[in-house]
């Protein structure tokens, strides 16, 4: 019993942090309805970005997380300047394909950059002592970063004008369109929300977990596990897909090994797209 | 000169280009075939890898060139088959020929399955269902319950069966094979039927084809020829396991090559394969580390500048005639 809420509580602190990756996922495809297959790419950045300011700068790494939210707000904004916008709204496989080159591009130019070596953020903090076992204080504070995160763009989605903008585009783009709303600057600050959030998950992955260049490939499948549990587009749907998928990770691994644990996120995906396509809490809601 | 004058003066000259195009095909594949005891067996191995990509190309369009259903998991069956003919083979001791033959029989039963329930999936759902398929398939395979089938990471080693004079042969006949068979279904109503599933499912669906049934059999096509060039492929590679057998790169190679070629077009896979197996051989021996990179960015200017490949561009431009069987 004691073993199985060792297992719940590090599942959600796992899965705070994946759900932050998830809702950039999930905002993207609410309003722009193109799957960004570089996303998980975005993550790997993030935490590279977090992991050399630490190591070249001596930056503190939380700081570092949120320096890697601009940059890999930047990079999206960049990419979408230079090629996304040319493939949205159009026939669904360009923009499939263009960001699968985009993520093959990313992920050999760091994989040449960086090396294919382990890295990781060494950033001590102690421990506490928790049920006879030990929880590392890295994982309370970047699920304490996580919850405020979250809670920030909430509390934006909801409130602002910009946030009000960004739900009616998610709805119905041509009434927002009509409605006076500025759509291709709602798509590029949606994009770049969504590399932000993507570029603070990475950074919070590099300090409690070693990162390599090829991590966006497997950080990429668990995002699509959450955004498939919470329902595609929605974000609290994501952000509790997160700690869903952290939950089932954790009790997994705890239960049946590493090698079981792997599979869990995308066999999640198959079952859910097939037996309940909305989500285990979303709206239906028909795509293409 | 009157109407009918033209008529079969524009016939004569029909049937005078067909004459050309056969005597160029004829000479081609005597060529193809005379050229083992031409030219090194090292350009002999990379004509042997443009006939396996040849294939593969084609096989992928099949799938998602006709259909427009985006199958980001083909390494996926070009993996079970490899799989199943290196441990008929190997394992088993049967002959060569047959464990090839069922190598593919094998990638086309999995894709009847696993396209039974994945096909009822549409766009971005499939599309997202298939990748996580392939990113589930090596950690399946080296799971302690497949261990005793796929020998978990260690994989199989082939003690060479075969010649390379026979797995050339093999691959030339392999990959004419699949570019016949696109071209029988291309050129038929069941062939039509999976166009329009392409252009307007629904549609399609309410002037009574079964698009379900469809789908799953182009599917199930795509894999066998998927299945049988990869167990060709992973013989001459001499061995197969689970990071090779699944690999990524060996799933974005097809999608690369029928981009560049065109995509949904009968020749385009084969255009762009053979393109692509002197570019990838060029980058191998100047920049191999670059290359992938170099791939991923050949992707991304495709798509914003040629989205339609090579023979589609010609097709609009009226170089080419805007036929299906081009």
């Amino acid at each position: 019993m004691e073993l199985l809420i060792i297992a719940l509580v590090e599942g959600i602190l796992l899965g705070s942090v994946y759900g932050l990756g998830a809702m950039g996922l999930s905002l993207i495809f609410g309003i722009m309805r193109i799957i960004n297959l570089v996303h998980g790419e975005f993550l790997m950045l993030g935490a590279f970005t977090c992991f050399w300011l630490w190591f070249l700068l001596g930056m503190n790494p939380i700081g570092a997380t949120f320096v890697a939210m601009l940059v890999i707000a930047a990079l999206a904004a960049f990419l979408y300047k230079v090629a996304i916008f040319r493939v949205v709204g159009k026939f669904p496989l360009l923009s499939r394909v263009l960001t699968f080159g985009l993520a093959i591009f990313l992920w050999n130019f760091s994989e040449f950059a960086f090396g294919s070596t382990f890295r990781s953020v060494n950033y001590p903090t102690g421990s506490i002592g928790f049920l006879g076992s030990y929880l590392s204080v890295n994982k309370i504070i970047c699920f304490v970063v996580a919850l405020i995160i979250a809670g920030v763009l909430f509390a934006s989605l909801k409130w602002t004008r910009i946030g009000k903008a960004l739900r009616a585009a998610s709805q119905n783009p041509r009434v927002a369109l009509i409605s006076g709303i500025n759509i291709h600057r709602i798509r590029l600050l949606s994009y770049a929300m969504g590399g932000a959030l993507a570029g603070i998950a990475g950074g919070l992955i590099a300090i409690q977990w070693a990162i390599y260049p090829s991590i966006g490939q497997i950080l990429i499948l668990k995002c699509f596990a959450m955004v498939a549990l919470g329902g595609l587009g929605s974000l609290p749907g994501a952000l509790l897909g997160g700690v869903f998928l952290g939950i089932a990770e954790s009790v997994g691994t705890m239960y049946w090994g590493a090698t079981i644990a792997g599979v869990i996120a995308p066999l999640t995906v198959i079952a859910v797209f097939i037996f309940r396509p909305q989500g285990l809490w979303g709206v239906v809601e028909r795509v293409d | 000169m009157n109407k009918s004058d033209k008529l079969r003066l524009a016939e004569k000259f029909k049937t005078d280009k067909r004459l050309w195009l056969y005597a160029i095909a004829v000479i081609v594949v005597a060529l193809l075939i005379a050229l083992p005891r031409i030219v090194s067996p090292y350009l002999c191995s990379v004509v042997f890898l443009m006939f396996i990509y040849i294939a593969y190309a084609e096989a992928w369009n099949i799938m998602t060139g006709f259909t427009g259903y985006i199958n980001f998991g083909f390494s996926v069956f070009a993996g079970i088959g490899g799989y199943a003919s290196a441990i008929l083979i190997i394992d088993h001791g049967i002959w060569w020929p047959v464990g090839w033959l069922l190598g593919g029989v094998f990638a086309s039963i999995g894709a009847l399955i696993l396209g039974s329930f994945m096909l009822r999936l549409r766009g971005s759902y499939f599309a997202i269902g298939m990748l996580c398929l392939l990113l589930a398939a090596p950690v399946l395979a080296t799971t302690e319950y497949l261990i005793p089938l796929t020998h978990g990471g260690y994989g199989f080693q082939f003690v060479q069966p075969v010649s390379d004079l026979t797995m050339y042969y093999s691959a030339f006949f392999i990959s004419a094979a699949t570019v016949f068979v696109a071209y029988k279904i291309i050129t038929s109503s069941f062939g039509a039927k999976l166009l329009a599933i392409r252009e307007d499912e629904e549609g399609a669906g309410s002037i009574g084809i079964n698009t379900t049934k469809e789908k799953i059999s182009a599917f199930a096509i795509s894999g066998f020829f998927a299945g049988l060039a990869a167990s060709v492929f992973f013989a001459f590679q001499n061995y197969i396991d689970p990071s090779s057998a699944f690999s990524a790169w060996y799933n974005s190679l097809p999608i690369i090559m029928v981009l560049l070629g065109g995509i949904g077009t009968l020749w385009g896979p084969v255009v762009g394969a053979v393109i692509m197996t002197f570019v990838e051989e060029f980058f191998w021996s100047v920049l191999p580390e670059t290359y992938f990179m170099a791939c991923g960015a050949v992707i991304v200017l495709l798509v914003l500048l040629l989205p339609g490949g090579i023979i589609t561009w010609f097709k609009s431009r009226g170089i080419l005639p805007r036929t299906r069987a081009i």
